[in-house]
């Protein structure tokens, strides 16, 4: 069958009706990994003769695959670790109602980030008492929860930067946020940026304070922790992921905290020293208990 | 006859000499004497007369040779134990005045573990050294300012278009081995010239500047090198070949195009390296890029160590099976602890391990000393026969 890129209802309808009533839908939305998910169900589809549909740039259907092939694909899907759905023949007729409208990379530049008032809160978990440790002044919110889906993910990221660097620019003139809590331990992010900037002295002078600097400067961590250092400044180090667990093993990266973005499945991860690690934006409550099962003591949360 | 001055002679026994060491194993003991270094007053003729009868002792037991290189130092190569050594080292060191500068007059070299030392003193000696450091662009007074995310968005739908033909350079990847045996074309590393293309698209801003929009810009330009690579002619005749790549490019819809077309064999024939720095900044792509290659075939490699990185790798690389070293002068400077490091990290299969920048025979000796015979650089591309195919 020829992978024609049908338009959802009646070419949907028309796509489950050739195939068998034992073929379902195998559906996928993998967000940045959708072109390599799309890539393997048209390779599946093409070899089995079933339909491609791709609703939106963010979605793929296969129709008709036959069951042993669509779970196989899942699998592999799977082990890429890119979720897929496998949906019976008989409920598939009702996602057409809800094929989504194409989800439009932005092509505009990122709005300016406003300068952000109040840092938020670092806080330690100590028998079931929660401590705040620090204050994060940070460009808008921590990744994952800034609403910079469906932009192009370097841009958003360039907006991050760009918004720090007027943080920057503050710090330089000596406004601290209004927000922080003078006697508290203050982080201040960084943008990206090659070398170290002029760097300003802490707020009140008191030790503790720390410059969050994106992890791929650990490159270069001499460097940076000796500007640091001479500023009077500790350091930490933001965008730590799983894909990237083994690198904090003790000693390997120096400075104090590190900082990662909740994920599915994070606790279940063999961290080599959770100690040290910040997690940040957990999308609710629940996901709290199994953190702290787990060896995490240090949540950066909206208050 | 052409008559061949003795120091070339020199020169040409020295590095046969150092290669057989490095390739057998050969111990030997070597007595450098820095007479270049000497001081003006005391290069006469009768004081190096002198230093040379003090070596003369030990060449008597014949098995020890003395080279000269074109600089006026001297090389005394002997095997262990050579214990006769200890005596003239002190004979030389009585005559010879207390350095102060760093390099001492007289020192000691052993082989084949500084065989690179050796080969960079013989390559400098011959004025074969390391490059010098590119001179700097003349001083444009304030540095460039980043370019602005408008800018970049102005540029990308041309880049989209673009023919990089122009900007991609092919450098071969050669084995070469210690016994000079076998050696051939492996494979070739295409890479984009991004300066230029950043020059002709944004002149007047330093996109290094901004990092994340230097990222954009050349995720777009690797885009267009596979769109190369699907070329029908460059299909045809589908080369082995290595790339370094962003891992937000492999997510591209160009990537997935590529590895459509491209059979099971001819992907196992391409080897994608990722920049550990690279892989910092995205861990989700990378991730993400490192599993698909691995299930389809391709094979991968960490690409662009350098010493600096060592201790904040795990040994395992990252789960990336190759590795390839960007050779500067600095790997010749590196610690114990970074000498460690390494060693951990080397995968055990060396094949799996390549030398980029071998630009100076010194580089060549160090990846030796480490049994890496794979390298690429501007002395593997001036000296590769045209005869040598592609294995």
């Amino acid at each position: 069958m020829s992978l024609a890129a049908l338009p959802p209802g009646p070419g949907l309808a028309a796509a489950l009706q050739r195939a068998g009533a034992d073929h379902g839908l195998l559906r996928v939305a993998a967000g940045r990994g959708q072109p390599i998910a799309a890539s393997l169900l048209e390779e599946a589809a093409q070899r089995c003769g079933a339909v491609l549909l791709r609703p939106s740039a963010a979605e793929a259907w296969a129709i008709g695959l036959p069951p042993k092939a669509a779970e196989a694909l899942c699998r592999q899907l799977a082990e890429l670790g890119l979720p897929a759905q496998i949906i019976p023949a008989a409920a598939a007729p009702l996602l057409s109602a809800a094929a989504v409208a194409p989800a439009r990379v932005a092509s505009a530049a990122p709005a300016p980030l406003a300068l952000p008032e109040n840092p938020l809160p670092v806080w330690r978990i100590e028998g079931g008492v929660l401590r705040l440790l620090a204050q994060r002044w940070l460009p808008g919110l921590p990744a994952g929860q800034d609403g910079a889906a469906g932009q192009e993910a370097e841009l958003a990221a360039h907006g991050r930067d760009l918004c720090a660097a007027r943080m920057l620019e503050a710090a330089q003139a000596g406004a601290w946020p209004r927000g922080w809590r003078r006697g508290l331990p203050l982080w201040l992010d960084l943008p990206a940026l090659p070398v170290p900037p002029p760097l300003p002295a802490p707020p009140d002078g008191l030790a503790g304070h720390a410059l969050v600097l994106p992890l791929c400067r650990a490159v270069d961590a001499g460097l940076w922790q000796a500007a640091a250092a001479a500023a009077g400044w500790q350091l930490a180090w933001r965008g730590m992921a799983p894909e990237l667990a083994p690198l904090l093993a003790p000693g390997r990266l120096p400075g104090g905290m590190v900082l990662a973005a909740w994920r599915p499945g994070l606790p279940d991860l063999a961290w080599p020293a959770p100690e040290r690690l910040v997690i940040e934006a957990l999308p609710d409550r629940a996901a709290l208990r199994p953190l702290l099962r787990a060896g995490f003591a240090l949540l950066g949360l909206p208050p | 006859m052409t008559a061949v001055a003795p120091w070339r002679q020199d020169a040409l026994a020295l590095a046969a000499l150092l290669r057989a060491c490095v390739s057998e194993g050969l111990e030997r003991r070597v007595l450098h004497l820095a007479l270049s270094a000497l001081p003006q007053a005391l290069r006469r003729q009768h004081h190096l007369r002198l230093l040379r009868e003090v070596l003369q002792p030990a060449l008597r037991p014949a098995r020890a040779r003395l080279f000269e290189l074109p600089t006026g130092d001297l090389l005394l190569i002997a095997p262990p134990p050579a214990s006769y050594l200890e005596e003239v080292l002190a004979d030389c060191r009585r005559l010879l005045p207390e350095s102060a500068a760093e390099a001492p007059l007289c020192r000691e070299w052993r082989l084949p573990q500084q065989a690179a030392g050796l080969l960079a003193l013989l390559a400098d000696a011959l004025g074969l050294g390391l490059p010098a450091p590119a001179p700097a662009v003349a001083d444009p007074g304030a540095p460039l300012p980043p370019p602005t995310a408008e800018q970049l968005q102005a540029i990308l739908p041309t880049l989209s278009r673009a023919d990089l033909e122009v900007h991609l350079r092919l450098r071969s990847l050669c084995l070469i081995a210690p016994d000079g045996q076998g050696s051939c074309l492996l494979r070739q590393h295409h890479e984009l010239d991004l300066p230029a293309i950043a020059a002709a698209l944004l002149p007047g801003a330093d996109p290094a500047a901004a990092p994340w929009l230097a990222r954009r810009l050349r995720r777009e330009a690797e885009q267009r090198l596979l769109a190369l690579w699907m070329g029908a002619e460059e299909m045809r005749n589908f080369t082995p070949r290595s790339a370094t790549l962003l891992p937000a490019t492999i997510l591209s819809e160009a990537f997935q195009r590529l590895d459509r077309k491209l059979a099971p064999a001819w992907r196992a024939a391409v080897t994608i390296g990722f920049a550990f720095e690279d892989a910092l900044a995205d861990p989700e792509a990378f991730g993400l890029a490192r599993r698909f290659l691995a299930l389809r075939g391709y094979r991968l490699m960490l690409a662009e160590l350098t010493p600096e990185q060592l201790p904040l790798l795990p040994p395992d690389r990252f789960g990336l099976p190759g590795l390839e070293i960007r050779f500067t002068p600095d790997w010749l400077a590196i610690t114990a602890a970074q000498r460690q490091a390494l060693a951990g990290l080397l995968p055990a299969d060396r094949d799996l391990v390549s030398l980029a920048g071998a630009d100076a025979a010194a580089a060549i000796g160090w990846g030796w000393e480490r049994g890496i015979h794979r390298f690429r650089g501007r002395l593997v591309e001036t000296g590769l026969s045209a005869a040598s195919a592609p294995r």
